[in-house]
């Protein structure tokens, strides 16, 4: 048959927008996946202003990149922050930092599973977000979808209360203050701990009786997606949540597996580069350690398809996440898949919560949050940790004590990046090779494998219409005469298919 | 409601933000944003509830418009959770709860990046304040 070539733009239920092309052959008498390319479409810029500001508004302002996970920003930035002032942070502020990251790694993941990934999987209720969506390959009976759908709202109040928690002690969500180099800005208080361990409890008995379950049930309904979506088999794990004051003994620890062997291997920063041959920017920036790197874009340019620059280590992609810290950790080497995301997502929530219910007992009421520090006229530094869709790290320079360079590289640059200059794919490129698609009309296998790298590039317009032969008074102003109502925004829908969705052939 | 980033589609925000100027015994003035689904706690705990939203109708910029929750369009297939509208947060309430829900609408007329509102949607602002308190002063008799 002729390759056919699906476009999803945007890919939705994930924050930011990617835009995924994909061309589909017959390979032995089956439709799959013969080449895909990712592209980011939104410029970050967030390295750019930066430049000359004061070092301490780094954690607040990266942290802005975006209101899903914006905590690992800020604790990235004061890891940095740290090293660069040279101050090592009392233990309740390390605890401090933990728990309120820890929250929003549990908020983050319980919200990938129910609102975003599951509903490729279930055929809900007639309303939005279930609907409208593509019909194809819904395999759960009636019973279960009803569950996994009251579940869906149950898992709300648990995101909700898992914000509450990191609001807490890092004094709102998102974007929380308290997360200053030195330590922290909140000090642990009594009536704090009591309402901070309450939520924990009820969230630890959502995720032990609901949330792996649900994932479980996934994995034995949809068994054939422990073989679809492996990717370069590489995984890349920076390690997360310091357990003591040097940071050398982490609850997650730093790791990579190379070509899906299991023999753990140490990371070091120096092999990691970012590549920009098919991206939109200077080639002068290209294979560059972060610590030097820069951000130039150049729009249009040959062969450029993405505003994500493409990290490499050694040369080489790299898949970040969840299953790569569980399985540089021991906790999880089952596989690399589609459902083997899903089970190492759901299997790491309750490693965390486990663990911060100790954390939270080691607090010290009254203990001291904070060291002072004063910003150097010059330091080089980084901070490298995790945010709960991957390895995140922030690389800083100070001249004249100010930011003369800061460079991000996020997981979902690691995972969503387009091809290098040797043409070797990204993660989710090379995840998307060989993935079968039954209906060309509704590629739902390819969305599945995409959405469970939890991939984020970062918002939304929010207009009310009125309905046809609506009641609507108005008011003042002269409205003249109310039109025919005209949406705010052009959306494309072919029957039954999410939006964003066009075939060509 | 609205996304205060992108103008005129965060003048509800703008509104709230008037209205605390001046507090309002008993009311709790919230700033939804686009976290609709995170403030289902909110909706379920009100009786009656006052949104003020941009509203695409038809009108002049500026024009504001007062209707109930049923003669609200559902939205199209969100393309991000931050695109559920009011009407399909409603869903997730339990069904017993008799919410009465009433809506000021103000036409937009400038939606894209950029925190200022237009100055034809700013005039506005005093004519929703003061109906969005004759609003709540009903509610108290």
């Amino acid at each position: 048959m002729a390759i056919t070539t699906l476009v999803i733009d945007p890919v939705t239920r994930l924050e930011g927008h990617l835009k995924i092309d994909v061309k589909v052959d017959t390979v032995g008498g089956k439709q799959r996946v013969v080449e895909a390319f990712a592209t980011g479409t939104l410029f970050r810029g967030f390295e750019t202003l930066l430049i000359n500001r004061p070092p301490d508004d780094a954690q607040h302002i990266t942290q802005r990149i975006c209101g899903v996970c914006p905590v690992p920003h800020g604790m990235a930035a004061v890891m940095a922050l740290d090293k660069a002032y040279q101050v090592t942070v009392p233990p309740n502020a390390r605890i401090m930092r933990n728990l309120v990251m820890g929250a929003n790694f549990i908020q983050s993941h319980i919200l990938h599973f129910y609102h975003l990934a599951a509903l490729d999987f279930i055929n809900g209720p007639n309303m939005p977000p279930w609907q409208p969506s593509w019909q194809a390959d819904k395999r759960f009976d009636a019973n279960t979808t009803a569950a996994l759908v009251n579940n869906y709202v149950k898992a709300l109040e648990m995101t909700r209360k898992a914000h509450e928690m990191g609001a807490l002690f890092g004094g709102r969500m998102p974007h929380p203050p308290a997360y200053v180099p030195g330590g922290f800005t909140a000090t642990p208080r009594p009536e704090r701990i009591t309402k901070f361990q309450t939520h924990l409890g009820e969230i630890l008995g959502f995720i032990q009786g609901v949330y792996l379950k649900d994932v479980e049930a996934l994995g034995r309904v949809y068994g054939d997606y422990f073989s679809i979506g492996r990717g370069p088999g590489n995984l890349l794990a920076f390690g997360v949540f310091d357990t003591n004051a040097t940071g050398s003994s982490k609850l997650l620890r730093p790791g990579r597996i190379a070509n899906g062997y299991s023999a753990v291997q140490p990371v070091d920063v120096k092999q990691i580069t970012e590549e920009v041959n098919r991206s939109w920017y200077a080639d002068s920036t290209g294979h560059l350690n972060p610590a030097t790197g820069a951000t130039v874009p150049q729009y249009p340019k040959t062969n450029a398809y993405s505003w994500l620059k493409a990290p490499r280590y050694a040369g080489v992609p790299y898949e970040a996440g969840p299953l790569a810290r569980m399985w540089v950790n021991g906790d999880y080497q089952r596989g690399i898949s589609v459902m083997d995301r899903h089970l190492a997502r759901a299997q790491e929530t309750f490693k965390i919560a486990s663990a911060m219910r100790g954390w939270v007992d080691q607090l010290q009421s009254g203990g001291s949050v904070y060291t002072p520090a004063s910003t150097p006229l010059t330091a080089t530094s980084y901070g490298l940790t995790e945010a709960p869709r991957g390895a995140l790290g922030h690389w800083l320079q100070i001249s004249n004590g100010r930011i003369s360079r800061y460079q991000v590289v996020t997981p979902t640059c690691w995972n969503a990046s387009p091809r290098d200059g040797s043409g070797k794919r990204g993660p989710i490129e090379e995840a998307l090779i060989g993935t079968p698609v039954a209906d060309l009309n509704q590629p739902v296998e390819v969305v599945r494998v995409i959405h469970s790298f939890d991939p984020c590039l970062s918002c939304a317009v929010h207009v009310m219409r009125p309905a046809e032969g609506a009641k609507i008074y108005a008011l003042g102003q002269a409205p003249g005469p109310v039109k025919k109502p005209i949406p705010t925004r052009e959306i494309h829908l072919p029957p039954a298919s999410p939006p964003g969705f066009c075939r060509e052939s | 409601m609205g996304n205060l980033l992108l103008r005129d589609d965060g003048v509800g925000v703008h509104a709230v933000r008037a209205l605390r100027e001046k507090p309002l015994p008993r009311i709790l003035c919230a700033e939804i944003g686009t976290a609709v689904l995170d403030s289902l706690h909110l909706l379920s705990w009100a009786d009656k509830i006052l949104a003020i939203d941009a509203m695409a109708a038809g009108g002049i910029p500026g024009s504001v418009y007062s209707f109930g929750v049923g003669d609200v369009a559902e939205n199209g297939a969100p393309a991000s959770l931050h695109e559920i509208g009011l009407l399909s947060a409603l869903r997730f309430l339990p069904p017993a709860k008799n919410l009465e829900i009433q809506i000021l609408g103000i036409e937009p007329e400038t939606i894209g990046y950029g925190l200022e509102l237009t100055p034809a949607v700013r005039q506005a602002l005093p004519l929703v304040t003061r109906t969005a308190r004759e609003i709540v002063a009903r509610w108290k008799n």
